[in-house]
């Protein structure tokens, strides 16, 4: 027999000891209003730290704002004595600056700019992070070398992703004046499969403007093999390239025949801007395409009709929309014809009649809108 | 103030604005600075009437399209001539036709040479 007190309600016991729930309850209060006050008081002192730092990074930047833009603009900059002179703060707020300023200016002062970049480190920094850094920080040097406009320093870096692959292909277009478009473009595309960031379009937008035929050749010899997004975005940059290619275009015919609406649907919009052209002209093929089993292609199918502006593609088109039970890909159709000042003797079927009278008034109403705008 | 020397410049970004100030007033421009239309709008109606205006073309609250149109509508209390400029994203040319269409004098594409933009800025006030 032990000795130990008699357990009452309310009281808790372990290894040996007894101890009462309300001694519980308060060591537990304690503790927790404890944790709460270091908590308030660390987040106040963090913050009233965070806010000291940010006010005097404001006050630094606006003082390196004044002197960076006197040196970009005056006689000469000096840019490594100036540097020299900065500490790490500094150094760190003038390259943040630097990178806003090299993105708004171009001619002699972007030019001085860059040369602000260099007295940094920034290439030699990004050239290190190519070979030894993370995705991030290869993406970040790529970014600074295409600001800088030094291919050069990449080297024989060899990309790993698509990102990088679009960065790489970016620097070389914006900085070397002798680059061969047609040759980058086919190494931006060369081993792709999946599709491109936002970036890596605009990068292969604005490479195809100057390579048109090189896009519409290498999409021909590899489609079958990209991925329906990525064959999606090529076919929209072809919508902007214009209809001043001699190049083969066969293979969007074929596209226009893909297991996917959408990979169909861009790809009859494509065909709508090259216009009407030998090699599209085979009337049961735009038959076919007006026949689509999807609404959605069906619309594209109409606006590339209009877009044609030619009698027999007028005729598949009024002659789809005579049969047309969808209402959105009608009204497509109707809106098509108006946006391509096509006229038409009033449809004598209900529902063309009214979807073409909406597409009418609202083209009405947009031009008086447009007209009246700001009076 | 001389009005001669006075530009507006319309722009939400605040490095461009930066620029452009320091810029125009290297040489002599007085500038004052707007952070959208809205901001312009209530600066023209307030009786401000620069020599020459800067408009970026795309900005929150009232763009620099329809702050163009109105003020060659005659909306504000300053002159529906006045010259002014365009600023424009590089790869949004499209914007220049439309600015044309509504009134605008020149353009400017951005990123922009400083040189260029100062000839465009005396050329418009020599006409």
């Amino acid at each position: 027999m032990t000795d130990s007190p008699p357990i009452v309600a309310g009281d808790i016991s372990a290894v040996g000891y007894t101890v009462s729930l309300t001694v519980v309850f308060v060591f537990v209060a304690l503790v927790i209003g404890l944790a709460l006050a270091v908590l308030f008081w660390l987040t106040i002192g963090l913050s009233t730290l965070r806010s000291v730092k940010q006010t005097r990074r404001e006050r630094v930047r606006e003082n390196l704002q004044g002197q960076l833009l006197d040196r970009t603009f005056g006689p000469e900059a000096d840019w490594r004595k100036w540097v020299d002179g900065l500490s790490g703060t500094e150094r760190d707020i003038a390259e943040s600056l630097l990178d806003e300023y090299l993105r708004e200016l171009d001619g002699q002062e972007g030019r001085r700019l860059q040369e602000l970049g260099t007295a940094l480190g920034i290439p030699e920094r990004s050239k290190r992070q190519l070979q030894d850094g993370g995705e991030y920080a290869r993406l970040q040097a790529l970014t600074w070398l295409t600001l800088l406009e030094q291919p050069n320093e990449i080297g024989d870096f060899e990309p790993h992703t698509a990102r990088e692959r679009a960065l790489v292909a970016r620097c070389r277009y914006e900085s070397s004046p002798g680059v061969e478009h047609a040759e980058l473009l086919a190494w931006l595309l060369t081993g792709a499969s999946s599709q491109f960031t936002i970036f890596g379009q605009d990068t292969l937008y604005r490479i195809a403007t100057r390579a048109p035929d090189t896009l519409h050749r290498q999409a021909k010899a590899d489609f079958r093999s990209w991925s329906p997004a990525l064959l999606v975005q090529v076919l929209t940059v072809c919508q902007h390239l214009g209809s001043a290619t001699a190049t083969d275009i066969s293979w969007l015919t074929v596209a226009a025949e893909h297991d996917d609406e959408a990979v169909r649907a861009a790809a009859a919009l494509s065909l709508g801007r090259v216009g009407w052209r030998d090699d599209i002209r085979d009337g049961r093929l735009l038959r076919r395409m007006a026949h689509d089993a999807s609404p959605r292609v069906r619309g594209a199918v109409y606006e590339m009709l209009a877009q044609l502006d030619n009698q027999r593609a007028l005729d598949v088109l009024v002659e789809a929309l005579g049969r047309e039970t969808h209402e959105r890909a009608r009204l497509a159709g109707t809106n098509a014809l108006v946006k391509h000042q096509h006229s038409l003797a009033d449809p004598t079927i209900e529902d063309w009649a009214t979807a073409w009278r909406w597409s009418k008034e609202q083209a009405a109403y947009d031009r008086a809108a447009r007209a009246t705008e700001g009076t | 103030m001389e009005t001669e020397k006075r530009i507006l410049v319309v722009d939400d970004d605040e490095s461009i604005r930066q620029i452009l100030t320091h810029n125009l007033e290297r040489d002599g421009y007085t500038i004052k600075v707007c952070e959208d239309g809205q901001e312009a709008a209530d600066v023209f109606e307030n009786g401000y009437e620069p020599r020459l205006a800067l408009f970026d073309v795309m900005m929150p609250r009232l763009d620099g399209m329809k702050l163009l149109r109105m003020v060659r509508h005659g909306d504000f209390r300053v002159r529906d001539d006045l010259p002014i400029i365009m600023l424009t994203s590089r790869g949004r040319e499209e914007h220049m036709l439309e600015g044309f269409e509504s009134g605008a004098d020149d353009y400017v594409t951005k990123p922009f040479k400083p040189a260029e933009l100062l000839a465009r800025v005396e050329r418009l006030l020599d006409d």
